[in-house]
Order: C-alpha cells, then structure tokens, then sequence
C-alpha cells in the first residue's frame, strides 16, 4: 500500500483494491454504492456515490455523454481529480459521485449532490415590514447567490474554506476588495484555520473558537439570517462569515449598539429610522432596569413615587407575602419558562401556552396573592421591552442582566443600580472584537458616528462610512461638484 | 480564562461585597411593613410640648383593584416636648414604620404657632424624610380636628388640603406655601412669614355636614403668629407682592345687581424710598388686566366711556384692598412682601441703618398706591 506523508493512501491501478480501500475508508456504509461499468473499449470505471444524497438521474445522463465525448465529464467536475482514498471519501461525504478510473490510479468528482433543503424564505427570526424579505437557508451556495443577487459587484470577495476535520464544513469569508480592512480579514482567516474542532454544525461553533473573549456572554460577532444585513455590514467595511448548514451567517467585528439597529432603519424615512432606533435603545433599558427599579423603589425610595400610586401599590402589594425582590424574581423566572415554553411547543399549542400564561400567571396569580398586580405589569412591561429588540444574543444577555441588576437593587436600592450600571459599562469598555472598541463609536466616543448609531442619517448625509471598521474607503459615494 | 483575570474578578465581587455589607443592606423596608402618613396635625401638649396627630391611611385588601387615595384612614396621636421624639413615640403605637416622606400637609394650631413654629419646622427639617413640597397651614382651635373632617368625594385630607390650596390661584383668598418656603424665611429673614388658614365650617345646605375651607392668611413676626388677614387683606397682599394668578373683581351696577371682572394679569412694581431721616415712603404700583365675565346690569351700552369709568372704579376697589393689607401689615408690624430686603438689596448703606429698627421703622412708613387696570375683553357684550 502506497502512503504518503500525511498519512494518506494512494488511489491504486486495480480497481478491486481501490473499492475496498474506499469501503474500508468509508468504514463500510451500507449506502455507498459502488458500480463497476466499462464506459469504453478497454477503459472500465467504478463509479461511487451515496444513495439518497445522488441525482442518480443526473449521473447516468453524465455517464451516457461522457461515453460520446470524452472531453465532456471533466467540465462538470468540480474539483482536480483525486488520487487519494481520503479525498475521494471526504469527496463522497460531501455528496459528490467519484468515478474511479481502472488502471490510472485516480479519480473524477463530479457534482451531483441532490439533497432537498428549504426554499428561501422570510427569516422568521427577524421579520420586517418593509425591505426585502428573503432569508438565507442552510445551503452555503444559494446563501452566497442571495449575497451576490443582491450585491452584484466584481468587488465581493468569496473565499472558501473548510473547517472541522470531521464535518469539513465548507466555510465562505465575504469581503469586499479595496473596502475591507486586510489586516482584520487576514486575521479573521487565521483565526479560521486555527479552529481545531472536529464538528461545525452551526455558525455559532465559529463564533466561539473566534471570538476576541470567550468568557464573554456579551455576543463579540453578529448573527444573522437577513442578506440585506450581510450586504451592509460588508458596505461598512466589515466581514461575513456564511456557514455550510445553517442559515445564520457571521458578521464581523461587531460592536454592543449595533444590537439595537436593524436593517429596515435603512427603508423608512431617516426620521421614522432614528424614532424606531431610539425606542429600540429605550426597551432595552427598560428591558435590563424596570424590574430593578420596581424593587428598588418600592423597598428603599418610596419617597420617589407619587403618593398617590405609592398608595396603589400598597393597596396592591397588602396581601402579598413575598418581599418585592422575590415577587420580582418569580415573574421573571415565569415569564421565561413562557417565553421558552412558546419558542418550543408546536404552533399549534403555542397559543394555548400563551393564554394559559397569561390567565394563570397574570391574573389567578395576583387573586391567590402571590404576587401584585403592579409586578404583572412590570413583568409584561420588561417582556415586551424585549421583543423589540432584534434577536441578537444581546436580547439574551438583556434578560439575564435583569436578574443582576434586579439583585444589586435588592441589595442597596438605585445606589446598587448604578454600582451595577458602571460595572457594566466598565466590563463593556474593556471588550474588543477584533481590536475593535465594544463600546465604540461610545467610547471612544466619536459623535460624528454615533449620528449613525444611535440615530440614522439620511442616505445622502451617510457619506462617510464609519472610522470604527477601518474601512480602507471611507467616502461612500462622491458628491456632486 | 487566565488567572490574573479570575483574579480580578474576585477582587471586584469582593468590593463589590465589601459596598453592599458597608453600605447596609437593611435600609430597605416593605410596603407592607409600612404606615403612609398623609397629613400630620400639630398642637400645643402638656408643659410646653407639643402633640402630633398623624392621619395614615388603611390599605384595603380586598378586591383586585387598589383604590389609591380613596381608602379610609387611621389617626395616631403621641406627645412629647418636641416633635421629633414625640415622632419617635408614634412607633409604640404603630405596628408598622411610619413612613413620614408622603406627607402632603402639615397643620399648625394656631395656639401653638403663637409660641413660635421655628423649633417645630427646625424639627421637620430634621426629621429628613418630609418633602420640601408639603404644605403648612394654621388653624384657629386644634389642629387635629381638621384631620378628622370628612370631604365630600375625599376620604383622605391631604388630598382636600392640596386640593384647597390649589383653589387659591383663582380665588386670590389663600396661598399655597410649602415647607422649603416657610424654612427659607426663618434661615434668611428676607421677609416675614405667612401661612394659609384652614377652617372647619357648616355646609351652607347641609348643616350638619362639615367641610374644611381655606380663607385667609396668617401672618407671622419673625416665626410668631401675630395676626390673621381675611379676604380683602389678602387679596391687598397678594396683589402688592405680585403673586396673584387670578381672582374676580365686582363693581356695584344698581340694586343688588353686580358687574363682575376676573383679572387674568397682575403685576405689581414697589418702590421703597428712605430719605436722610430714614423715614420709607413706598410707591406700590398695581398693573392689572381683567376681562368682564357677568354683567347683571340693565340697559347698559359698553363704550369706551363706559370701560374707562369702569376701570376707575376697579382702580379704587383694588386700591382700597392693598391699602387694606398695608394697614394690617404696619399694624402688626410684619413686613410679609420683603420691602426690608429691597432697601437691603437697592441701598446696603441705608440698610445697615435701618436693620435694627425696621419694623417700626416699617410701621410709619408713608405709602401711595397707584392702580392701572385695563378691561381686556367685554366678552363680545353689546
């Protein structure tokens, strides 16, 4: 048996051997289909694929041209030819027919992949009302079409790779040549190749071999399901990662207030855009800090409320026998259970679910006094806040910083809060993704960006793209002389 | 993660810690460990204390809606030689905390208050929880009674007293005046104080339901009750100080048949002057705006005649008025709209000459009042 260096097996010139070197490599699937068939007068070849993963239609029709003209088959083939057992397995894995050729000691990979995957769609995750509504699915090759249908310049850069050294999952860098910065891109490829997993059946498992920090709960890479939003992040100079498999490709570097934004901003008036943006920023306050202030109000600041609904809360909270803070913690815990019980059961209970929670968490709770009405509000307030933001793993880290910050206000009213406000922000400001300031274009802060963070610009004022992704072009477009 | 970073996160839950446990974390109380003191009624005690009535109210639990300020309330009453221990005391009495920072008013008896209010407000101050904005008033007879009435639609009188002392804006009959307000004047002696007074009288169609009422001033010597201004006194005052919203204005036009005016502007310019024998003389200069609002009078044309007769006569109504206040004012000494401490501001030199002796100084004042009233608005009246 002929090996080479890393310990790769050399295709041989009997076809027999090389049918079994393959079955072995294959640890002997059952649904490895290996047919032997002479294709012309003296030349015989064994052509392998894997049943259900085969447009065997395709194939034969393959074979019957190949058989009229030679030169025809290698137009199809997607790779050189291989000429080792493990290319030509990792070959079959992935979906490929590999014709082996007797007597020449290599094979042919032809494409004829055929497995049924979901069309394109509206991404459920993040759903607009206006602006293009396609989504990306889990094939790599129609993502990379909806990017380039979308953004069809000569200057989008595909690079491909394959990560995981069992999956070998084919990974696609997105750059866009002369406006991305190449020392973030090479370090984004280094960053790839260094990945030692076995398995990437998902983006997510990029993003934590990746990412600048990963003690981090606090997402340092962009997820997204939306091409519009890959093709502006790519137009501000920044990098998208598409995954094999699944329809949630990277973008990066990401910084904490591009949480807040989403794509539609760009398709409403600056003026509806920027409202939209700073509710956004609102809710999530409101989603980390109401609970907090609930508790830190009604057990050390009564003074701050009116006297009037003090009195209302009183009233509410009388027959209530747990301390604000547990009331607190209860609601908050139920309502995730809910929100958790809704993302999973079928569609079709899913509604049960949120009646039966309303009724009973809502209001038999507050008639069997558990907990006050004023909680049920604060609770649904917090949960409602929530939902408007887009479904980043910021959304995630929001919910569980009300548990903190919900606990500091126990602890030491809105003196806790702000002790947990500045450590927050504190941890923020020493997060990078990378090299890049979480906190910016905050801090360090830079006001003529946050004009575009915070708020939106109009398309005609949005003429300099943003410092923070070191963007080799910074003008957008040149304004008339 | 590396151990200098475990490190440093270690350290900073331990200060973190370290703030929460020195910090003191038992500052927080319950809403269910606590008593809402709305309103707080002060009168004269034993042997020169004082004693303290605190209106709080009941929380109801039943149903699923709270009733807010509708619930019925509790009085609790202690006393002590001053206010801060008999405060003290009401804890014996009370099951819960009391929480003293929602208190809306605070009445003063007005026997009490003769004695003077300063050690009272000083303790109020003290006590750190009351809020700057809580109302004062004083009442002839004792205090807590006035806790006690009922109001129609209002179960708690903190509410009717707010209510009431926000009637004076259009009425021109009292004044709202806060904690902070009463406090400064007793620190800075600018001017004397005044405080709205609060009755209790007879519904005038139900006799025996009784209604608080808010009429008049009470005016204070430094921080000694020394006298009561009615309507007109204070209706004079607070067109001289300038602190008239709104109010209404009659002239007579034949038998019992009236022509009433409701001013929507005042402003009013003083002019103290002292000559080199530190004798003031004060110009008061009234510039009022109204606009005719019922005209009962019979075969009456409006002209421009007709308006400027009519502003005559408001001239010398408003006029007699602010002479009102200044007579009661010089007659009790009190210099209420601080024109002390416009002679203090305007001419310091004079000033240091007269500050011993500026209440009788004030008392012999020479004063003249000029009244402009204009009748904006006849209302499309032919």
């Amino acid at each position: 048996m002929n090996t080479l260096d890393d310990h790769k097996t050399l295709l041989t010139s009997n076809a027999s051997e090389n049918k079994r070197l393959l079955l072995e490599s294959m640890q002997a699937t059952d649904d490895l289909i290996m047919v032997h068939s002479s294709i012309d007068e003296g030349q015989s070849v064994t052509v392998c694929y894997l049943a259900g993963m085969t447009d065997t239609q395709r194939l034969d029709k393959l074979l019957m041209l190949y058989k009229q003209d030679k030169q025809l088959l290698p137009a199809f083939q997607l790779e050189a030819n291989v000429y080792t057992v493990e290319d030509a397995a990792d070959a079959l894995a992935s979906g490929m027919s590999v014709l082996l050729f007797d007597d020449a000691g290599s094979g042919l990979v032809i494409d004829t992949i055929d497995v049924q995957l979901r069309n394109v769609e509206e991404p459920a995750s993040e759903a607009i009302v206006k602006g293009p509504r396609s989504g990306f699915t889990e094939s790599l090759q129609n993502n990379l079409a909806l990017v380039r249908y979308h953004f069809p310049s000569s200057r989008l850069k595909a690079e491909f790779c394959k990560v995981g050294h069992l999956t070998k999952t084919n990974v696609t860098v997105l750059s866009v040549g002369g406006l991305t910065n190449p020392e973030i891109l090479r370090e984004v490829h280094r960053r790839i190749e260094e990945i030692p997993a076995a398995a990437i059946l998902e983006s997510n498992y990029i993003e934590e071999w990746i990412t600048d920090n990963r003690g981090t709960m606090f997402p340092l890479i962009e997820s997204t399901e939306r091409p519009d939003r890959v093709i502006g992040a790519l137009l501000d100079g920044r990098i998208a990662i598409l995954v094999q498999g699944t329809p949630f490709a990277l973008i990066l570097p990401f910084v904490f207030l591009q949480a807040f934004q989403v794509s539609e901003d760009y398709a409403w008036n600056y003026y509806i855009g920027s409202v939209m943006r700073l509710i956004r920023l609102l809710s999530g306050m409101i989603g980390m800090l109401l609970p907090a202030f609930y508790v830190a109000t009604v057990t050390f600041h009564h003074e701050l409320v009116p006297t009037t609904l003090l009195q209302s809360i009183a009233s509410a909270k009388e027959p209530v026998p747990f301390p604000a803070v547990v009331e607190s913690f209860m609601m908050m815990i139920a309502f995730e259970i809910m929100r958790e019980a809704g993302i999973r059961m079928p569609k079709q209970v899913g509604q049960a679910v949120s009646i039966v929670g309303a009724l009973i968490l809502g209001q038999a709770a507050v008639e069997a006094g558990i907990v006050s009405p004023i909680m049920v509000i604060v609770a649904a307030l917090t949960g409602i806040c929530t939902f408007t933001l887009p479904p980043t793993a910021i959304n995630y880290v929001i919910r569980i910083l009300q548990f903190g910050m919900t606990l500091f206000a126990s602890l030491l009213g809105y003196v806790g809060i702000m002790v947990g406000i500045i450590m927050l922000l504190t941890y923020l400001a020493s997060l990078r993704s990378f090299g890049i300031p979480y906190l910016g274009p905050l801090a360090p802060f830079h006001l003529d960006e946050l004009t575009d963070v915070i708020v939106r610009r109009s398309h005609p004022n949005n003429n300099l793209r943003p410092n923070l992704f070191r963007a080799i072009e910074r003008r957008r477009f040149r304004s008339k002389s | 993660m590396s151990c200098v970073n475990v490190k440093k996160m270690l350290a900073a839950a331990l200060l973190t810690s370290l703030c929460f446990v020195l910090g003191g974390c038992k500052g927080s109380m319950e809403l269910n460990e606590i008593h809402i003191v709305h309103s707080v009624a002060l009168d004269e005690g034993k042997n020169g204390g004082v004693r303290v009535t605190a209106e709080i109210a009941k929380l109801s639990t039943g149903g699923q809606q709270p009733k807010g300020m509708q619930e019925n309330t509790f009085y609790l009453t202690s006393e002590a030689s001053s206010l801060f221990e008999a405060a003290r005391l009401m804890r014996a009495k009370s099951d819960r905390t009391l929480l003293w920072g929602h208190t809306t008013a605070i009445i003063f008896s007005a026997d009490l208050a003769r004695g003077g209010i300063e050690k009272q407000i000083e303790d109020i101050r003290r006590l750190r929880q009351f809020r700057n904005s809580t109302l004062l008033y004083v009442m002839e007879g004792k205090a807590y009674e006035s806790l006690k009435v009922s109001m129609p639609n209002v179960s708690i009188s903190s509410q009717a007293l707010r209510g009431l002392s926000e009637g004076g804006e259009s009425t021109a009959l009292t004044q709202q005046t806060s904690l902070i307000e009463v406090y400064e004047e007793i620190v800075n002696h600018y001017k004397d104080i005044s405080i709205p007074s609060i009755e209790i009288v007879n519904d005038q169609v139900d006799r025996k339901l009784h209604l608080l009422q808010t009429k008049g001033l009470f005016a204070f010597k430094q921080n000694r009750l020394v006298g009561f201004m009615r309507s007109q006194e204070t209706k004079g005052y607070l067109r001289a100080s300038g602190e008239m919203d709104g109010s209404t204005e009659s002239l007579a036009c034949g038998a019992q048949k009236a022509l009433t005016f409701e001013n929507i502007k005042n402003r009013a310019k003083l002019k103290p002057n002292v000559d080199p024998q530190l004798h003031t003389d004060i110009k008061i200069e009234i510039y009022a705006d109204l606009n005719l609002t019922s005209l009962q009078c019979d075969n009456i044309t409006i002209s421009p005649a007709v308006i400027a007769r009519w502003e005559q006569e408001l001239n010398a109504n408003i006029a007699k008025d602010v002479e009102r206040y200044m007579a009661f004012s010089q007659k009790h000494k009190v210099d209420l709209i601080g024109i002390g401490e416009m002679i203090h501001r305007k001419k310091p030199a004079v000033w240091r000459k007269l500050k011993g002796k500026w209440a009788e100084n004030y008392a012999e004042a020479s004063y003249s009042i000029h009244v402009y009233t204009r009748v904006d608005h006849t209302n499309f009246t032919m």
